[in-house]
Parts: structure tokens; C-alpha cells; sequence
């Protein structure tokens, strides 16, 4: 008998004899889907973003976001920011200090040519499909314009959110994660809820263990 | 109404006068009492350290006995002993099917004494008086079985001349835990040690609490480390009259 | 595979592990510092919902209802996995859970391997395993990396490191890494990064461990902080996940409410740095993630669990570590005193089981069976009473010490007729009046040495009561 019937099998003599019925998810978070929040959803999640250690910047359009990631940049020290091109598009155009696209990363070589230019200094921004007020967290995807090490390998991470995507509750993200993962394509999403960080000395917070030091989400108003 | 007095072995033994003081505090309340005098111990030592087949023949007998009572309640001065009837028996302990129902009927009547009081009685105050300053180390049992945390406070409150310290932890166990106590000596006592350190930075002269158990535990450290601060169980504390 | 050491530590000197630590004043100072910076972040954090109970018991119902039908979750799981591309692997304990992973690093042909943090890989050995094996298995989260510098077990289901000061982990990372003496945890933390980060650039594969598994989609849940988990699923060409059966949610929705659970409980934060949602190996067109990706589904002894129906909710853990903290045995003893990698009150009720009776039969007796563990568990798992069905097991297995068997019989049989009670009590209070003293104290052994225990009442209850009748 391989492993896999064995295992298999002893399961099913208890959940035979057990017989309970699968339990309803969905009525079950039914029970809980909502937290009363007396605060505003947005002040919520920039309050919590700041205590996990990540830090919130807003912009009320595009010319002021580009401007603020370029005082950004400048403020850490950081050589390049490296994004995908539909980023670049929602900030209507490249900050002036020294970008890079992830589709110019693809074209120029090697995986490690990418992770050479990612470890030197950059600052990697995302898009966020969506924020939580409740852990201050936002999501983000890998696709083939935003890969995994852009908000890993690199020196600070930024995420942009638009505002109006900031939910009161994690469990309201479940119908798009549900729609997300509903192909049998590869997916890889991550929450992304603070720096890269450890209290595993003492309890001492310690941020940028092996990811990014910073960790800072943009909220775009428009 | 009449109450049957659930007595535990620990009680009859070392702690008499905590039972005589409940039933002072039970019969200036009005109640008939009645003691049953075949009653010994519900099984909880031997329950605890995994002898099931020896518990369960007290626990037999000690439903064959107040199933034979024709009192209104049973109360115990104990959180620890109330909580083996009401929550250990049938569920943890298996017991014989033909006893089921007397069960049942004896765990919708038994109360531990502070709840008794407060919850059935509807009383918070038993006329008592008190002087010193005294602190309530919650007992586990109580705490977290019977869910028994104001119930006693309440009471403590309106003991005239009482001054009641709220200490720090006071809900964590004070490292009794029956005969972990002595199987496990060196954990119990650093246990015990910290909530010692409690009691005395609330600067109290007396703890009290539900269970005599949790007690004995504490005044055992506290008189080998020739500390001044006193033990009472609640009853001792709500019989006074000063 | 010949030759292989046996997977297990033995816990049974559990006395013996606690003598040698207990008075320790440094670990004591450690351990305390932990556990309640981490109670008092987790209250504050549980604070944020009025519904912290219900989410528990919707949390407790869902684990009910996915143990109870674990096959069928675990086949959905396993179709939907594979259909993305993963592979899945079966074992039905550590062995061949160890077999599996050398295969599939021999069929890589590799050298080194990066490891996330995951107590079920601690669970099998399996980096202890490997390192026989010849293969370079690093541990990358920073305190599973200062555990295994020093050669111990974690200490601690989510912070494994716990049980040292920055003083302790300073000496160890000067005299294992030959650099200057540092006690500052932030270049501490430095000095980890760069040696772990050109393990990470240079690993041949990944493994990790997986907290949740969803089974309508075959995707595998990993929650952590330092991003050790991110890049050891990101950097190399493969990654292995180890998982036990108990893994299972049934969908998105349901994992979501216990991300809430898991990092509030924990580690007391409202999320994680990092909670990565993986379905299959990379995507075709991504630049980076693993070529494959192999998932182990492990048993070893968990059907065992499952079957028994007094302990099968100790699966429904989602190993927070919480009860670990709140317990005040732990708080006194520390993980190591365990003697194995699950301790505390869920690894006294887990095990047992595990391990075997012979092997960890006692752990469930290093408690005073105050309940705060089952107060705290966000799946409220019964941990206390699940550790009185476990000692119940071990007497009936074991029979138990001799001299105690006999001790409860006695008094059994006393107990059971009213009359031997009042006769032993009145031997008691003769015993009490001869050897109590004037300070009226019995010497009984293993309290007597830091307690006084009290002689016998001069009159029992029950005369007392005769006494009263008589007055009325």
C-alpha cells in the first residue's frame, strides 16, 4: 500500500465512523463578517500601517505621487526605483530619478543580473489590489511584470493603493482570493503587513532581517 | 429552601472551620441546612493524576448519596470540588449510563458557596465584618470552569470595615494543581513564589480565595517563609461578625 | 537509506531537564521578558474585535468540521495542487517524509538548501537529517538560525530562540561566525542577514513549512515576519512544503478569519510582515519562484490523534504558540525543560501521541491544569482537559508507578466506606498531634521540603458538625 492509501485509509475509518457533516464555511463567516468601527476606515489603516512599523504617505494626484516618490527616493539615499510599466503609468509617467521597468529587468538578461540591480539600493514599488484597515496590510500579486523579489530583495518597499480600495475587515478580501485562485493557474499573492522585521532577540524590534527595511504604502485619492 | 453540604475531604480534615463558617454564613442567610454523614471525597485526586477507575467508584457513590437528598441545592465551599461534579463527571469521567439522569439533577443544583450566595440567593451582602487588608487570588477551577470571578468580590465588598487590594495576577494559578504539586515540587514552588511576591507587594495581611486547596498551597509557603500575611477562605472572611 | 539515527529526542527525564534549569536566574529573565511582552501585545491586539469569541468558536467549528472529513478536503487539496502544477508527496511518517525530500534533492543534485522557519520539519529532523545526508540545510529565520548555530531545539513554537539574551546569542555568534563580539541585536540581526543572504543567492532549493492549506484551490498558506519565508519560496529552483494532514481550511474566506487568529495570537500583531498565498510552482512568464514545487503531506502519528475521540481536537491547532506563553509552568521552565519540539500544554497533549506513551507518556503530568492554555486558544482547543485524558491514557497503558497505583487504591477503598474515612482521619490527627508539633505541621515528602503542610483540625468537619447538631 503506497503512503498516500495508507494515510488515506486510516482517515477514513475515523471520518466514517465519525460522520459529521462539512462544516458551512460561508454561513459560518457569515456570523462575523462585520467589525463595527467607530474611527474612519482610512485613518484606521494608516494608524495600524504605522504601528506594524511601515510607514503611509497620500497623494491626491498623479503629478503629486510621482513627486513624492521622488522625495522619496532621495530622502533614503536609494540609487533607482524599479517598477512595472502599469505603475509607472498610474503615477502618469517615470519619476525623475533613476527608473527602471521590470520589463526592461526582463529584457536584459539573467535572473542575477536582475537580483544584482534589486540588492543595490533599490526601491521596489508595487500595485496593491487591496488595503485592511483592520491590520493595516495591503495585497499584492506576482505576475510577470511584478515579481517576487521586487518587494524582497530591494532596500524599501512601496506599495500604491488607491484609497478607495482600503476594506474594514481582511475576511472582505474572501470573494476576490476565491476569484484569484478559481483557475488552475499558478498564483502567488502575498499580504504584505510591515517590513521585512524579528523580535526573535529578546523581543527587540529589529526591521530588515532579510527584506526590505522600509516598508511604505502610497495611498492615491484619485 | 435546603441545602445539602457538599463538604470536601480537604475541608472535613484541615479546614473544618471554613465549613462550619459556611454553614454559619448559610444559616444567618436563612437556609435549612443538612449534612449528609456518609459523604467522603469526590475522586478528584485520583481523577487528576489519571486513575479513572478509582474516581469513578467515589463519583458513584457520591451521586448514590445526594441523589438520596431531598435538598433544594448542594453547596460546596470549593471551586475546585464543584467543578468535578459539574464538569468532570460524564464528560471527562465516564460514569455508569443508569446514573445519567441522577447526574444531571445534582449538576443544575450544585453550586460552589460564593455563587451560591450571589447567583441563586441573589445576596451581596451577608452582614459580615471584617478588619484588614485582604487580596482574592482567583482559584483556576472557579475562575475558569465555573466562570466565578465578581461573584466573591462582590461579597468581599460589602464586609464592613473590610479593605479589599486588588493584587497583580491574581487570576494566574498559584501552582497547586493537586499532585502536581508534589510530583512537580520545584515548578509548584516557583509558582507559588511568584504569586507570594504578588501578595505581598498589594501589602495585604490576609489572601482569600474559594478554595482551600489553592490556600493550603499558599500558607504553606508563606509560613515556611515566616511571612506574616494570613490565609482565610472566603467563609472564614463572611461568617466574622466582628 | 541505511544507517539512519532515530528521528526522536527523548523527553523522559523531564525531571531531570527541569532540575537543570529552573533555577537558572538568566533563562528565567528570558522566558519572562518573552512570554509577557507577547501576553501583553496580544491582549492589545485582541482588543481591536467586541467578536474575539465568536471568531474563536466560528474558527473551532470550521477545524471540527475539516478534521472531521479530512479525507475528502485532502483530496480536493491534492487535485487542485497538481492541477497547478505542484507535486504531491505522501508520508506516513518521518522517514519516509525524510526519503521523499532526499529524492527530490538528489534528483536536483543539490548541495544547499535554505529552510524556512516550520516546527513540523523540526518535528522529523529533517535538517538534522539532511546534514548527515551531506546536504547544507540552512535555517534563515533568525532565531531557528541561532538554535541551530548552538545545536538546541527551538524553545518555543514561534520564537524559537526565546530562551536567550542578547548576551548569550552575542557570544555564540562570536565564537560559531569568528566575528568581533557584538551584544546589539540590530547588528546581530545585521550580521545574520549577510551570511544568510549568500545562502539564499546560492541555495539549490527551498523548504518550508505550510500553516494553512486551502483545499478548494491547492493553495499553501505561509505566515512569518522576516521575509525568510518569501525568499526561500522566491530565489531557488525548487521548493519543498511540509505539511501535516491537519493543515486543511476549506476555502479563502475561511483562511482569512484565521490569519486574524494566528498573528493576533502569536506574536500579538494585527498580520504578519509577510502571509505569502501559493498555488503551484512560478507562472510560466515569471522572472522569478521555484521551477517546482513539491508538497509532503505527513501523518506520523497524527491518524493517530485523529482517531481517538478525546484528543482529535488537538488537530484543529494552528500552533500560535500562545498557550505557551500563558502557561505558567512554561513561564517557569521554558521549552527546553520539555525535552521535545512541541512543548508546552499542546505539546504535552500532542506528544504522546507522536512520540509514543513510552516515550512522552509523563509531559501531560507538568501541569497544574489551571486552563489558561484553553482560555487563550484561538481554536479553543480544551489543552486542559485534553492533558486529563492523556494522563488517563498513560495510566492505562503504563498501569503507572507501582507504588502510586497502590497509594490510590488504599485510598479508594477508604474513600469509598465512611467509616475507614473517619478512621484514618482520626489516625491523621493522631499523626498530626505526635509529630505536628506545636506549629502543627505533617512532614510529607516532595512538598515538605519548601512547604509547611498542615497537621490535621483538631476535630474534623464531620464532629464539628455532630457538635453543632447537638447545640441547635
Amino acid at each position: 500500500m503506497s503512503d498516500r492509501e495508507y494515510i488515506l485509509s486510516r482517515i477514513r475509518k475515523t471520518t466514517a465512523r465519525v460522520q459529521k457533516a462539512a462544516p458551512d464555511a460561508a454561513s459560518i463567516m457569515g456570523r462575523i463578517s462585520s467589525v463595527p468601527h467607530t474611527a474612519d476606515v482610512v485613518d484606521t489603516f494608516i494608524q495600524r500601517v504605522e504601528h506594524a512599523g511601515g510607514k503611509v504617505g497620500r497623494s491626491k494626484d498623479a503629478d503629486e505621487a510621482r513627486q513624492w516618490i521622488e522625495a522619496y527616493i532621495q530622502r533614503y539615499g536609494l540609487k533607482r526605483c524599479v517598477a512595472p510599466d502599469a505603475v509607472f503609468e498610474l503615477l502618469g509617467g517615470r519619476p525623475e530619478t533613476v527608473a527602471v521597468s521590470t520589463a526592461e529587468l526582463s529584457e536584459r538578461g539573467t535572473a542575477h543580473d536582475m537580483q544584482t540591480l534589486l540588492l543595490d539600493a533599490a526601491c521596489g514599488i508595487t500595485a496593491a489590489h487591496a488595503g485592511f484597515a483592520d491590520c493595516g496590510a495591503v495585497l499584492i500579486e506576482t505576475t510577470p511584470d511584478s515579481p517576487r523579489t521586487i518587494s524582497l530583495l530591494v532596500e524599501a518597499h512601496i506599495a500604491i493603493l488607491r484609497t478607495a480600495d482600503i476594506h474594514d475587515f481582511l475576511p472582505g478580501i474572501g470573494p476576490f482570493l476565491q476569484h484569484q485562485f478559481s483557475s488552475s493557474e499558478p498564483r502567488n499573492l502575498t499580504f504584505v503587513g510591515g517590513p521585512s522585521k524579528t523580535a526573535d532577540i529578546e523581543k527587540t524590534l529589529v526591521k530588515g532581517v532579510h527584506g526590505p527595511r522600509e516598508f511604505t504604502v502610497l495611498l492615491l485619492d484619485f | 429552601m435546603k441545602v445539602s453540604l457538599f463538604v470536601p475531604c480537604l475541608t472535613d480534615q484541615f479546614f473544618p472551620q471554613s465549613g462550619m463558617n459556611m454553614v454559619r454564613v448559610l444559616e444567618r442567610l436563612g437556609v435549612e441546612v443538612e449534612y449528609l454523614d456518609s459523604q467522603t471525597c469526590c475522586g478528584q485526586p485520583a481523577f487528576n493524576t489519571g486513575y479513572h477507575d478509582e474516581a469513578r467508584v467515589l463519583a458513584e457513590k457520591y451521586i448514590r448519596l445526594f441523589d438520596s437528598s431531598d435538598a433544594d441545592y448542594i453547596v460546596a465551599p470549593s471551586g475546585s470540588c464543584t467543578t468535578m461534579v459539574n464538569i468532570a463527571y460524564g464528560k471527562l469521567l465516564s460514569i455508569p449510563e443508569d446514573l445519567q439522569p441522577a447526574l444531571e439533577a445534582l449538576q443544575r443544583k450544585t453550586f460552589e458557596f460564593s455563587a451560591f450566595i450571589v447567583d441563586v440567593l441573589k445576596q451581596n451582602d451577608v452582614g459580615a465584618e471584617f478588619a484588614g487588608k485582604v487580596t482574592i487570588h482567583d482559584s483556576c477551577h472557579a475562575l475558569r470552569e465555573l466562570h466565578i470571578k465578581q461573584q466573591p468580590r462582590e461579597l468581599l465588598r460589602h464586609v464592613k470595615g473590610i479593605e479589599l487590594i486588588e493584587m497583580q495576577h491574581a487570576e494566574t494559578c498559584c501552582g497547586f494543581g493537586g499532585t502536581f504539586a508534589v510530583k512537580h515540587a520545584d515548578i509548584s514552588t516557583e509558582m507559588v513564589d511568584r504569586k507570594i511576591a504578588e501578595i505581598h507587594s498589594a501589602g495585604v495581611e490576609y489572601v482569600t480565595g474559594v478554595d482551600s486547596s489553592c490556600l493550603m498551597q499558599i500558607e504553606g509557603r508563606l509560613r515556611r517563609l515566616n511571612s506574616t500575611v494570613k490565609t482565610l477562605h472566603i467563609a472564614d472572611i463572611l461568617a466574622g461578625d466582628a | 537509506m541505511s544507517g539512519q539515527k532515530k528521528v526522536q529526542v527523548t523527553p523522559r527525564n523531564l525531571k531531570l531537564l527541569v532540575q537543570e534549569r529552573i533555577y537558572n536566574p538568566q533563562l528565567r529573565k528570558n522566558l519572562s521578558r518573552a512570554t509577557s511582552t507577547t501576553l501583553a501585545k496580544r491582549a492589545d491586539v485582541v482588543a481591536d474585535f467586541t467578536q474575539w469569541e465568536e471568531m474563536r468558536s466560528a474558527a473551532s467549528e470550521i477545524k471540527d468540521g475539516v478534521i472531521a472529513n479530512l479525507d475528502t478536503y485532502l483530496e480536493q487539496f491534492e487535485e487542485n495542487a497538481v492541477s497547478a502544477g505542484a507535486t504531491v508527496h505522501w508520508a506516513a511518517d518521518a522517514q519516509a517524509a525524510q526519503s521523499i525530500v532526499y529524492q527530490i534533492l538528489r534528483d536536483c543534485d543539490a548541495k544547499l538548501v535554505v529552510k524556512s522557519k516550520s516546527m513540523t520539519t523540526e518535528e522529523i529532523r529533517l535538517g538534522h537529517f539532511l546534514e548527515e545526508q551531506g546536504i547544507e540545510a540552512v535555517e534563515t529565520d533568525l532565531g531557528e538560525y541561532i538554535v541551530q548555530l548552538a545545536g538546541e531545539l527551538p524553545s518555543h513554537i514561534t520564537a524559537p530562540a526565546l530562551h536567550k539574551s542578547r548576551e548569550e546569542i552575542g557570544e555564540l555568534f562570536a565564537k560559531k561566525l569568528g566575528i568581533d563580539r557584538t551584544n546589539d541585536p540590530e547588528a546581530l540581526t545585521a550580521i545574520a542577514r549577510d551570511v544568510l543572504r549568500e545562502k539564499f543567492l546560492q541555495a539549490d532549493a527551498g523548504i518550508s513549512g505550510v500553516n494553512f492549506a486551502v483545499a478548494d484551490s491547492g493553495t499553501i498558506c505561509i505566515v512569518e515576519n522576516e521575509g525568510n519565508g518569501r525568499l526561500s519560496t522566491a530565489l531557488p529552483k525548487t521548493h519543498i512544503a511540509v505539511m501535516g494532514i491537519e493543515k486543511l481550511l476549506p476555502d479563502m474566506q475561511s483562511l482569512t478569519l484565521f490569519l486574524q487568529l494566528l498573528a493576533r495570537s502569536s506574536t500579538g500583531q494585527r498580520i504578519t510582515s509577510y502571509t505569502s498565498l501559493i498555488r503551484g510552482p512560478k507562472a510560466k512568464d515569471d522572472l522569478d519562484g521555484p521551477e517546482d514545487l513539491h508538497i509532503i503531506i505527513l501523518d506520523n502519528g497524527r491518524t493517530d490523534i485523529l482517531e481517538d475521540d478525546d484528543l482529535r481536537e488537538s488537530l484543529n491547532c494552528i500552533r500560535c504558540g500562545a498557550c505557551l506563553n500563558t502557561c505558567p509552568v512554561y513561564q517557569t521552565i521554558g521549552g527546553h525543560s520539555y525535552g521535545t519540539q512541541y512543548s508546552g500544554p499542546i505539546g504535552a497533549v500532542i506528544s504522546p501521541s507522536l512520540l509514543g506513551v513510552e516515550e512522552a507518556g509523563k509531559m501531560p503530568y507538568a501541569s497544574s491544569l489551571c486552563g489558561a492554555c484553553a482560555e487563550i486558544c484561538p481554536v479553543q482547543i480544551d489543552l486542559h482537559h485534553l492533558l486529563l485524558h492523556q494522563r488517563r491514557k498513560y495510566i492505562e497503558r503504563q498501569g503507572g508507578n507501582p507504588a502510586e497505583r497502590l497509594l490510590f487504591r488504599l485510598w479508594m477503598m477508604t474513600m469509598k466506606h465512611a467509616a475507614l474515612y473517619s478512621v484514618s482521619g482520626l489516625l491523621g490527627r493522631l499523626a498530626g498531634t505526635i509529630f505536628g508539633g506545636s506549629n502543627r505541621t505533617l512532614p510529607v515528602p516532595g512538598w515538605s521540603k519548601s512547604r509547611e503542610f498542615p497537621a490535621p483540625a483538631p476535630k474534623s468537619f464531620k464532629q464539628l458538625w455532630k457538635e453543632h447538631g447537638s447545640e441547635r
